[in-house]
Protein backbone atom coordinates (compact mmCIF):
# COMPACT_ATOMS: atom_id res chain seq x y z
CA UNK A 1 0.00 0.00 0.00
CA UNK A 2 1.49 3.52 -0.68
CA UNK A 3 1.38 6.02 1.05
CA UNK A 4 -1.66 8.75 0.26
CA UNK A 5 -0.83 11.56 1.90
CA UNK A 6 2.93 11.78 1.05
CA UNK A 7 2.12 10.72 -2.60
CA UNK A 8 0.07 14.09 -2.65
CA UNK A 9 2.01 16.21 -1.50
CA UNK A 10 4.73 14.89 -3.25
CA UNK A 11 2.68 15.55 -6.22
CA UNK A 12 1.46 18.82 -5.62
CA UNK A 13 4.78 20.16 -5.17
CA UNK A 14 6.06 18.55 -8.53
CA UNK A 15 2.64 19.74 -10.19
CA UNK A 16 3.70 23.16 -9.47
CA UNK A 17 7.13 23.16 -10.07
CA UNK A 18 5.81 21.69 -13.91
CA UNK A 19 3.49 24.24 -14.10
CA UNK A 20 5.97 27.27 -13.29
CA UNK A 21 8.62 25.75 -15.86
CA UNK A 22 5.99 24.73 -18.81
CA UNK A 23 4.44 28.22 -18.82
CA UNK A 24 7.59 30.25 -18.28
CA UNK A 25 9.69 28.58 -21.02
CA UNK A 26 6.49 28.51 -23.35
CA UNK A 27 6.35 32.32 -23.04
CA UNK A 28 10.29 32.52 -23.59
CA UNK A 29 10.06 30.26 -26.71
CA UNK A 30 7.32 32.52 -27.99
CA UNK A 31 9.27 35.68 -27.33
CA UNK A 32 12.55 33.52 -28.48
CA UNK A 33 10.45 33.33 -31.88
CA UNK A 34 9.38 36.23 -32.57
CA UNK A 35 12.57 38.14 -31.26
CA UNK A 36 10.56 40.34 -28.75
CA UNK A 37 11.86 41.35 -25.58
CA UNK A 38 8.82 42.56 -23.72
CA UNK A 39 8.38 42.82 -19.74
CA UNK A 40 6.46 39.71 -19.14
CA UNK A 41 8.87 37.60 -21.10
CA UNK A 42 11.61 39.37 -18.88
CA UNK A 43 9.41 38.31 -15.69
CA UNK A 44 9.28 34.99 -17.12
CA UNK A 45 12.65 34.32 -17.07
CA UNK A 46 13.54 36.05 -13.95
CA UNK A 47 10.95 34.03 -12.01
CA UNK A 48 13.12 30.75 -13.37
CA UNK A 49 16.62 31.63 -12.13
CA UNK A 50 16.55 31.18 -8.82
CA UNK A 51 15.02 27.50 -9.56
CA UNK A 52 18.12 26.59 -12.54
CA UNK A 53 20.69 28.09 -9.63
CA UNK A 54 18.80 25.70 -6.79
CA UNK A 55 19.27 22.73 -9.77
CA UNK A 56 23.06 23.69 -9.91
CA UNK A 57 23.62 24.04 -6.47
CA UNK A 58 21.68 20.67 -5.74
CA UNK A 59 22.58 18.48 -8.51
CA UNK A 60 26.76 19.21 -7.54
CA UNK A 61 26.16 19.83 -3.77
CA UNK A 62 23.09 17.43 -3.09
CA UNK A 63 21.97 20.08 -0.76
CA UNK A 64 20.85 23.69 -1.28
CA UNK A 65 22.44 26.59 0.59
CA UNK A 66 20.61 26.76 3.54
CA UNK A 67 21.75 30.12 3.95
CA UNK A 68 20.92 31.43 0.69
CA UNK A 69 17.34 32.25 -0.31
CA UNK A 70 16.37 29.60 -2.81
CA UNK A 71 13.39 27.23 -2.92
CA UNK A 72 14.78 23.18 -2.40
CA UNK A 73 13.78 21.82 -5.40
CA UNK A 74 12.22 17.98 -4.85
CA UNK A 75 14.95 15.42 -4.11
CA UNK A 76 13.49 13.21 -6.88
CA UNK A 77 13.11 15.44 -9.50
CA UNK A 78 17.43 16.36 -9.11
CA UNK A 79 17.33 12.90 -8.62
CA UNK A 80 15.99 12.30 -12.37
CA UNK A 81 17.86 14.93 -13.80
CA UNK A 82 21.16 13.82 -12.28
CA UNK A 83 20.05 10.23 -13.70
CA UNK A 84 19.42 11.97 -17.23
CA UNK A 85 22.65 13.32 -17.38
CA UNK A 86 24.81 10.98 -15.57
CA UNK A 87 27.43 11.12 -17.93
CA UNK A 88 28.06 14.77 -18.10
CA UNK A 89 26.85 16.40 -14.93
CA UNK A 90 29.75 18.62 -15.07
CA UNK A 91 28.89 20.14 -18.35
CA UNK A 92 25.51 20.36 -17.36
CA UNK A 93 26.70 22.33 -14.14
CA UNK A 94 28.28 24.45 -17.36
CA UNK A 95 24.95 25.10 -19.18
CA UNK A 96 22.93 25.55 -16.18
CA UNK A 97 25.39 28.32 -15.06
CA UNK A 98 25.19 30.08 -18.67
CA UNK A 99 21.48 29.71 -18.71
CA UNK A 100 21.03 31.61 -15.52
CA UNK A 101 23.19 33.94 -16.61
CA UNK A 102 21.20 34.60 -20.19
CA UNK A 103 18.14 34.43 -18.63
CA UNK A 104 19.13 36.91 -15.72
CA UNK A 105 20.29 39.30 -18.39
CA UNK A 106 17.31 38.57 -20.61
CA UNK A 107 17.62 39.75 -24.13
CA UNK A 108 14.81 37.75 -26.32
CA UNK A 109 16.86 35.19 -27.36
CA UNK A 110 18.43 31.66 -26.46
CA UNK A 111 21.08 29.68 -27.38
CA UNK A 112 20.32 26.16 -28.93
CA UNK A 113 22.18 25.28 -25.81
CA UNK A 114 19.66 27.31 -23.84
CA UNK A 115 16.86 25.35 -25.03
CA UNK A 116 17.88 22.29 -24.66
CA UNK A 117 18.87 22.76 -21.49
CA UNK A 118 15.39 24.56 -20.68
CA UNK A 119 13.92 21.23 -22.48
CA UNK A 120 15.72 19.22 -20.15
CA UNK A 121 14.12 20.94 -16.71
CA UNK A 122 10.66 21.17 -18.06
CA UNK A 123 10.20 17.54 -19.60
CA UNK A 124 11.80 16.08 -16.28
CA UNK A 125 9.05 18.29 -13.77
CA UNK A 126 6.00 17.27 -16.32
CA UNK A 127 6.91 13.57 -16.66
CA UNK A 128 7.70 13.45 -13.02
CA UNK A 129 3.69 15.34 -12.49
CA UNK A 130 2.54 12.90 -15.03
CA UNK A 131 3.55 9.94 -13.22
CA UNK A 132 2.83 10.84 -9.58
CA UNK A 133 -0.37 11.88 -10.77
CA UNK A 134 -1.15 8.51 -12.28
CA UNK A 135 -0.31 6.90 -9.34
CA UNK A 136 -2.35 9.17 -6.73
CA UNK A 137 -5.54 8.95 -8.23
CA UNK A 138 -4.92 5.02 -9.06
CA UNK A 139 -4.59 4.77 -5.28
CA UNK B 1 -2.80 14.42 -38.81
CA UNK B 2 -0.02 17.38 -37.55
CA UNK B 3 0.32 18.70 -34.20
CA UNK B 4 -1.41 21.79 -34.39
CA UNK B 5 -5.20 19.62 -35.34
CA UNK B 6 -4.25 16.82 -32.77
CA UNK B 7 -3.37 19.78 -30.08
CA UNK B 8 -7.25 21.65 -31.22
CA UNK B 9 -8.85 18.19 -30.72
CA UNK B 10 -7.27 17.41 -27.50
CA UNK B 11 -7.97 20.75 -26.11
CA UNK B 12 -11.20 21.25 -27.25
CA UNK B 13 -11.97 18.11 -25.24
CA UNK B 14 -10.67 19.68 -22.22
CA UNK B 15 -12.77 22.69 -22.87
CA UNK B 16 -15.59 19.99 -23.24
CA UNK B 17 -14.78 18.50 -19.90
CA UNK B 18 -14.71 21.86 -18.35
CA UNK B 19 -17.64 22.80 -19.19
CA UNK B 20 -19.25 19.23 -17.94
CA UNK B 21 -17.78 19.46 -14.82
CA UNK B 22 -18.85 23.69 -14.44
CA UNK B 23 -22.29 22.40 -14.46
CA UNK B 24 -22.04 19.63 -12.15
CA UNK B 25 -20.42 21.71 -9.60
CA UNK B 26 -23.79 24.11 -10.22
CA UNK B 27 -25.89 21.62 -9.40
CA UNK B 28 -24.56 20.86 -5.60
CA UNK B 29 -26.77 21.87 -3.13
CA UNK B 30 -24.92 24.47 -1.43
CA UNK B 31 -23.96 24.50 2.24
CA UNK B 32 -20.62 25.82 4.44
CA UNK B 33 -19.35 22.36 5.13
CA UNK B 34 -18.71 21.64 1.13
CA UNK B 35 -18.07 25.55 0.62
CA UNK B 36 -14.29 25.55 0.17
CA UNK B 37 -14.37 22.66 -2.02
CA UNK B 38 -16.64 23.26 -3.95
CA UNK B 39 -15.03 26.78 -4.69
CA UNK B 40 -11.51 25.02 -5.54
CA UNK B 41 -13.40 22.97 -8.21
CA UNK B 42 -14.85 26.25 -10.11
CA UNK B 43 -11.37 27.98 -9.68
CA UNK B 44 -10.20 25.06 -11.08
CA UNK B 45 -12.60 24.85 -13.76
CA UNK B 46 -12.17 28.33 -14.58
CA UNK B 47 -8.58 28.34 -14.84
CA UNK B 48 -8.59 25.12 -16.71
CA UNK B 49 -11.34 26.65 -19.42
CA UNK B 50 -9.22 30.10 -19.80
CA UNK B 51 -6.03 28.10 -20.36
CA UNK B 52 -7.22 26.19 -22.97
CA UNK B 53 -9.27 28.46 -24.82
CA UNK B 54 -6.21 30.97 -24.99
CA UNK B 55 -4.08 27.92 -26.14
CA UNK B 56 -6.91 27.29 -28.85
CA UNK B 57 -7.00 30.84 -29.99
CA UNK B 58 -3.02 30.56 -30.64
CA UNK B 59 -2.09 30.73 -34.54
CA UNK B 60 1.17 29.45 -33.62
CA UNK B 61 -0.56 26.20 -32.12
CA UNK B 62 1.29 23.14 -32.42
CA UNK B 63 4.14 25.13 -34.79
CA UNK B 64 8.18 25.42 -34.66
CA UNK B 65 9.30 25.33 -30.62
CA UNK B 66 5.58 25.90 -29.29
CA UNK B 67 4.29 22.61 -29.69
CA UNK B 68 6.28 20.37 -26.94
CA UNK B 69 5.32 23.27 -24.35
CA UNK B 70 1.46 23.40 -25.53
CA UNK B 71 1.64 20.05 -25.63
CA UNK B 72 2.63 19.82 -22.07
CA UNK B 73 -0.01 23.07 -20.55
CA UNK B 74 -2.20 20.45 -22.21
CA UNK B 75 -1.21 18.32 -19.64
CA UNK B 76 -1.08 20.82 -16.56
CA UNK B 77 -4.66 21.56 -17.72
CA UNK B 78 -5.82 17.73 -17.82
CA UNK B 79 -4.29 17.05 -14.38
CA UNK B 80 -6.36 19.75 -12.79
CA UNK B 81 -9.52 18.50 -14.40
CA UNK B 82 -8.90 15.55 -13.45
CA UNK B 83 -8.41 16.55 -9.82
CA UNK B 84 -11.46 17.81 -10.01
CA UNK B 85 -13.48 14.91 -11.59
CA UNK B 86 -11.99 13.28 -8.33
CA UNK B 87 -13.47 15.63 -6.12
CA UNK B 88 -17.24 16.11 -7.44
CA UNK B 89 -18.62 12.62 -6.90
CA UNK B 90 -17.09 12.85 -3.35
CA UNK B 91 -18.90 15.89 -2.64
CA UNK B 92 -22.01 15.25 -4.67
CA UNK B 93 -22.26 12.08 -2.46
CA UNK B 94 -21.58 13.81 0.94
CA UNK B 95 -23.35 12.30 3.73
CA UNK B 96 -24.61 12.98 7.65
CA UNK B 97 -21.38 10.87 8.26
CA UNK B 98 -19.32 13.10 6.07
CA UNK B 99 -20.47 15.74 7.53
CA UNK B 100 -19.62 14.51 11.50
CA UNK B 101 -15.97 13.48 10.39
CA UNK B 102 -15.66 16.25 9.07
CA UNK B 103 -16.86 18.41 11.83
CA UNK B 104 -15.04 16.29 13.99
CA UNK B 105 -11.66 17.16 12.05
CA UNK B 106 -12.12 20.42 11.83
CA UNK B 107 -12.56 20.91 15.64
CA UNK B 108 -9.50 18.55 16.52
CA UNK B 109 -7.82 21.37 13.72
CA UNK B 110 -9.42 24.36 16.16
CA UNK B 111 -8.32 22.82 19.51
CA UNK B 112 -4.90 22.51 18.58
CA UNK B 113 -4.68 25.44 17.03
CA UNK B 114 -3.48 23.54 13.87
CA UNK B 115 -3.25 25.81 10.80
CA UNK B 116 -4.33 24.29 7.91
CA UNK B 117 -6.93 24.42 4.56
CA UNK B 118 -10.08 23.37 5.94
CA UNK B 119 -10.49 19.83 5.27
CA UNK B 120 -13.18 17.51 4.01
CA UNK B 121 -13.85 14.39 5.48
CA UNK B 122 -14.93 11.31 2.89
CA UNK B 123 -16.02 7.91 4.71
CA UNK B 124 -14.99 5.12 2.58
CA UNK B 125 -15.47 1.39 2.44
CA UNK B 126 -11.81 0.79 3.32
CA UNK B 127 -9.97 0.27 6.60
CA UNK B 128 -7.79 2.62 6.97
CA UNK B 129 -6.80 6.53 6.83
CA UNK B 130 -5.60 8.48 4.35
CA UNK B 131 -5.07 12.09 3.14
CA UNK B 132 -4.26 14.08 0.16
CA UNK B 133 -3.18 17.16 0.66
CA UNK B 134 -3.68 18.35 -2.69
CA UNK B 135 -7.45 19.03 -1.88
CA UNK B 136 -6.98 19.07 1.36
CA UNK B 137 -9.07 15.72 1.92
CA UNK B 138 -9.15 12.98 4.14
CA UNK B 139 -10.50 9.58 3.60
CA UNK B 140 -12.10 7.87 6.92
CA UNK B 141 -13.07 4.58 7.34
CA UNK B 142 -16.83 3.92 6.97
CA UNK B 143 -17.53 3.46 10.62
CA UNK B 144 -21.44 3.17 11.92
CA UNK B 145 -19.18 5.21 15.33
CA UNK B 146 -16.64 7.15 16.53
CA UNK B 147 -13.63 4.99 18.03
CA UNK B 148 -12.40 7.29 20.72
CA UNK B 149 -8.87 5.32 20.59
CA UNK B 150 -9.01 5.68 16.55
CA UNK B 151 -8.89 9.41 16.40
CA UNK B 152 -5.27 9.96 16.56
CA UNK B 153 -5.13 8.29 12.74
CA UNK B 154 -7.44 11.20 11.75
CA UNK B 155 -4.48 12.96 13.53
CA UNK B 156 -2.14 12.10 11.62
CA UNK B 157 -4.28 12.57 7.96
CA UNK B 158 -4.75 16.20 9.65
CA UNK B 159 -0.62 16.84 10.17
CA UNK B 160 -0.62 15.85 6.16
CA UNK B 161 -2.32 18.87 5.64
CA UNK B 162 -0.47 21.32 7.92
CA UNK B 163 3.01 20.30 6.26
CA UNK B 164 1.59 20.41 3.03
CA UNK B 165 0.61 24.08 3.80
CA UNK B 166 4.42 24.43 5.14
CA UNK B 167 6.66 23.84 2.27
CA UNK B 168 9.56 25.71 4.10
CA UNK B 169 9.41 23.36 7.37
CA UNK B 170 9.25 19.76 5.23
CA UNK B 171 11.93 21.17 2.88
CA UNK B 172 13.90 21.80 6.31
CA UNK B 173 13.22 18.68 7.55
CA UNK B 174 14.26 17.14 4.44
CA UNK B 175 17.55 19.16 4.22
CA UNK B 176 17.83 17.87 8.31
CA UNK B 177 18.09 14.14 6.86
CA UNK B 178 20.09 14.96 3.55
CA UNK B 179 22.42 16.33 6.09
CA UNK B 180 22.90 13.49 8.36
CA UNK B 181 23.50 10.89 5.71
CA UNK B 182 25.88 12.80 3.54
CA UNK B 183 27.71 13.00 6.19
CA UNK B 184 27.43 8.99 7.94
CA UNK B 185 28.74 8.03 4.12
CA UNK B 186 31.26 10.66 4.22
CA UNK B 187 32.72 9.02 7.85
CA UNK B 188 31.83 5.64 6.15
CA UNK B 189 33.79 6.35 3.26
CA UNK B 190 36.65 7.45 5.61
CA UNK B 191 36.76 4.95 7.70
CA UNK B 192 36.95 2.19 5.17
CA UNK B 193 33.64 0.38 6.49
CA UNK B 194 32.21 -2.90 4.11
CA UNK B 195 30.62 -1.51 1.39
CA UNK B 196 27.34 -3.20 2.33
CA UNK B 197 27.06 -0.88 5.27
CA UNK B 198 27.70 2.39 2.49
CA UNK B 199 25.03 0.96 0.99
CA UNK B 200 22.60 0.77 3.72
CA UNK B 201 23.60 4.30 4.32
CA UNK B 202 23.46 5.06 0.55
CA UNK B 203 19.55 3.17 1.03
CA UNK B 204 18.86 5.43 3.87
CA UNK B 205 19.15 8.60 2.26
CA UNK B 206 16.99 7.27 -0.34
CA UNK B 207 14.13 6.46 1.46
CA UNK B 208 14.07 9.08 3.80
CA UNK B 209 14.54 11.90 0.93
CA UNK B 210 13.66 10.39 -2.46
CA UNK B 211 11.79 7.21 -2.25
CA UNK B 212 9.83 8.14 -6.05
CA UNK B 213 7.03 10.40 -4.18
CA UNK B 214 6.88 8.44 -0.92
CA UNK B 215 9.77 9.80 1.13
CA UNK B 216 10.01 8.06 4.62
CA UNK B 217 10.78 11.60 6.23
CA UNK B 218 7.33 12.90 5.79
CA UNK B 219 4.94 10.44 7.11
CA UNK B 220 7.79 10.32 10.05
CA UNK B 221 7.16 13.80 10.44
CA UNK B 222 3.11 13.58 10.47
CA UNK B 223 3.94 11.15 13.07
CA UNK B 224 6.00 12.82 15.35
CA UNK B 225 2.99 15.81 14.78
CA UNK B 226 0.79 14.01 15.45
CA UNK B 227 2.49 12.67 18.63
CA UNK B 228 3.39 16.28 19.68
CA UNK B 229 -0.62 16.60 19.43
CA UNK B 230 -2.50 14.16 20.98
CA UNK B 231 0.64 12.88 23.40
CA UNK B 232 0.76 9.20 24.13
CA UNK B 233 -2.34 7.93 22.73
CA UNK B 234 -1.16 8.15 19.60
CA UNK B 235 2.02 5.97 19.76
CA UNK B 236 -0.62 3.62 21.72
CA UNK B 237 -2.50 3.57 18.41
CA UNK B 238 0.50 2.76 16.55
CA UNK B 239 1.45 -0.53 18.91
CA UNK B 240 -2.22 -1.68 18.48
CA UNK B 241 -2.18 -1.59 14.57
CA UNK B 242 1.18 -3.16 14.46
CA UNK B 243 0.28 -5.67 16.93
CA UNK B 244 -3.19 -6.33 14.55
CA UNK B 245 -1.26 -5.89 11.29
CA UNK B 246 1.35 -8.33 9.65
CA UNK B 247 3.74 -5.87 8.32
CA UNK B 248 7.50 -6.85 9.45
CA UNK B 249 7.76 -4.56 12.46
CA UNK B 250 11.33 -3.65 10.96
CA UNK B 251 10.28 -3.58 7.39
CA UNK B 252 11.24 -5.47 4.71
CA UNK B 253 15.49 -4.84 5.22
CA UNK B 254 17.92 -2.80 3.28
CA UNK B 255 17.77 -2.45 -0.08
CA UNK B 256 14.23 -3.22 -0.60
CA UNK B 257 12.21 0.17 -1.42
CA UNK B 258 8.96 0.67 1.11
CA UNK B 259 6.36 3.17 0.42
CA UNK B 260 6.53 3.15 4.46
CA UNK B 261 9.18 3.26 7.07
CA UNK B 262 9.21 0.75 9.33
CA UNK B 263 6.93 0.40 12.02
CA UNK B 264 9.78 0.10 14.55
CA UNK B 265 11.63 3.27 12.75
CA UNK B 266 8.08 5.27 13.77
CA UNK B 267 7.66 4.44 17.10
CA UNK B 268 11.17 5.23 17.86
CA UNK B 269 9.78 8.82 16.30
CA UNK B 270 6.83 9.06 18.59
CA UNK B 271 8.86 7.88 21.86
CA UNK B 272 11.11 10.42 21.17
CA UNK B 273 8.32 13.28 21.19
CA UNK B 274 6.46 11.66 24.33
CA UNK B 275 10.10 12.22 26.26
CA UNK B 276 10.01 15.62 24.51
CA UNK B 277 6.73 16.56 25.59
CA UNK B 278 8.14 15.14 29.41
CA UNK B 279 6.01 12.67 30.12
CA UNK B 280 8.47 10.13 30.75
CA UNK B 281 6.21 7.35 32.75
CA UNK B 282 3.90 7.64 29.66
CA UNK B 283 6.79 6.94 27.82
CA UNK B 284 8.43 4.58 29.75
CA UNK B 285 5.07 2.54 29.69
CA UNK B 286 4.62 2.44 25.93
CA UNK B 287 8.77 1.54 25.47
CA UNK B 288 8.13 -1.57 28.11
CA UNK B 289 4.89 -2.66 25.99
CA UNK B 290 6.34 -2.16 22.34
CA UNK B 291 9.00 -3.85 23.82
CA UNK B 292 6.89 -6.96 24.61
CA UNK B 293 5.61 -6.64 21.87
CA UNK B 294 8.78 -7.24 19.39
CA UNK B 295 9.69 -10.13 21.97
CA UNK B 296 6.33 -11.58 21.65
CA UNK B 297 6.64 -11.64 17.88
CA UNK B 298 10.56 -12.83 17.92
CA UNK B 299 10.95 -9.34 15.66
CA UNK B 300 14.99 -8.54 15.21
CA UNK B 301 16.62 -6.28 12.98
CA UNK B 302 17.32 -7.07 9.51
CA UNK B 303 21.20 -6.52 8.92
CA UNK B 304 22.71 -2.96 9.03
CA UNK B 305 19.11 -1.52 10.54
CA UNK B 306 21.24 1.54 12.21
CA UNK B 307 22.45 2.92 9.30
CA UNK B 308 19.18 3.08 7.44
CA UNK B 309 17.31 3.49 10.47
CA UNK B 310 19.22 5.52 12.74
CA UNK B 311 18.24 6.70 16.44
CA UNK B 312 19.79 9.87 16.07
CA UNK B 313 18.07 11.44 13.33
CA UNK B 314 15.27 9.94 14.82
CA UNK B 315 15.44 11.92 17.70
CA UNK B 316 16.44 14.90 15.65
CA UNK B 317 13.53 15.02 13.16
CA UNK B 318 11.54 14.79 16.55
CA UNK B 319 12.68 17.59 17.97
CA UNK B 320 12.89 19.54 15.29
CA UNK B 321 9.13 18.80 14.41
CA UNK B 322 8.57 19.68 18.00
CA UNK B 323 10.16 23.25 17.76
CA UNK B 324 8.30 23.89 14.50
CA UNK B 325 5.11 22.84 15.21
CA UNK B 326 5.53 25.15 18.21
CA UNK B 327 6.34 27.95 15.82
CA UNK B 328 3.41 27.36 14.15
CA UNK B 329 1.14 28.04 17.18
CA UNK B 330 0.41 24.35 17.13
CA UNK B 331 -0.83 23.19 20.79
CA UNK B 332 1.55 20.54 22.56
CA UNK B 333 -0.40 18.05 24.37
CA UNK B 334 -0.78 18.55 28.11
CA UNK B 335 -3.02 15.72 30.48
CA UNK B 336 -5.31 18.20 31.74
CA UNK B 337 -7.74 17.16 34.73
CA UNK B 338 -10.44 14.60 33.71
CA UNK B 339 -13.69 15.96 32.43
CA UNK B 340 -14.84 12.63 30.97
CA UNK B 341 -16.32 12.70 27.30
CA UNK B 342 -16.66 16.58 27.60
CA UNK B 343 -13.22 18.10 27.08
CA UNK B 344 -11.02 18.76 24.17
CA UNK B 345 -10.75 15.99 21.77
CA UNK B 346 -7.15 14.95 22.05
CA UNK B 347 -8.11 14.99 26.38
CA UNK B 348 -10.88 12.37 25.11
CA UNK B 349 -8.57 10.27 23.30
CA UNK B 350 -5.97 10.47 25.91
CA UNK B 351 -8.43 9.40 28.35
CA UNK B 352 -9.86 6.88 26.32
CA UNK B 353 -6.09 4.99 25.91
CA UNK B 354 -6.32 5.14 29.61
CA UNK B 355 -8.78 3.25 30.28
CA UNK B 356 -8.70 1.22 27.55
CA UNK B 357 -5.04 0.16 29.00
CA UNK B 358 -6.44 -0.03 32.62
CA UNK B 359 -9.76 -1.56 32.20
CA UNK B 360 -10.67 -2.96 28.93
CA UNK B 361 -13.58 -4.86 29.71
CA UNK B 362 -15.70 -1.49 30.84
CA UNK B 363 -13.92 0.84 27.66
CA UNK B 364 -16.94 -0.40 25.37
CA UNK B 365 -19.62 1.16 27.12
CA UNK B 366 -17.59 4.80 27.90
CA UNK B 367 -16.37 4.51 24.44
CA UNK B 368 -20.53 4.71 23.32
CA UNK B 369 -21.21 7.64 25.44
CA UNK B 370 -18.32 9.46 23.64
CA UNK B 371 -20.01 8.54 20.72
CA UNK B 372 -23.14 9.96 21.36
CA UNK B 373 -21.99 12.43 22.95
CA UNK B 374 -19.61 14.02 19.86
CA UNK B 375 -22.20 12.85 17.51
CA UNK B 376 -24.60 15.41 19.35
CA UNK B 377 -22.22 18.17 19.74
CA UNK B 378 -20.71 17.92 16.17
CA UNK B 379 -23.83 17.62 14.27
CA UNK B 380 -25.21 20.23 16.02
CA UNK B 381 -22.18 22.63 14.98
CA UNK B 382 -21.29 22.99 19.22
CA UNK B 383 -17.48 23.88 19.69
Amino acid sequence: MSSLGTLSHSYSEMARLAETLTDAVATLFRAHEEGMCEEDDRRAALRLVPLVRALRNQLHGGEPDTDADESMLPPQYVARIREARRGDLAYLGQDLDELASLLDRWEGKLSDGAIGTLRLVTRTASDQAASLYRRLRRH
Amino acid sequence: MDLSALLRILLTDQVERAKQYGAQVGALAEDETRASHRDRCVTDIERALKACRALLDDPRLGTGLHGEMQLRQLQVEARRLGSVAFLLPILERFNDHDAILTALARRIAAEGTIALEQPLVTSANVGYYGASPDLALVVAPSLSRIVAIEIPDLVHELLHLFWHGREGDSAELLRIALRYFRQAGENALREDRPPRQREAIEFGRLSWVENTGEPWLLELACDAGASFVCGPAYAWQNLRLCAAASEPIYGYGAFQRASHPPAAARMMVMLSVVHGLELTSDADALGAAWNTLLTGLGAAKPDYYDEYCPHELADEVARRVGDLCADAGVRAFSRQESRGVCGPIVQICDEAWRLFISDPESYPEWEARVDERLRLELSAGTP
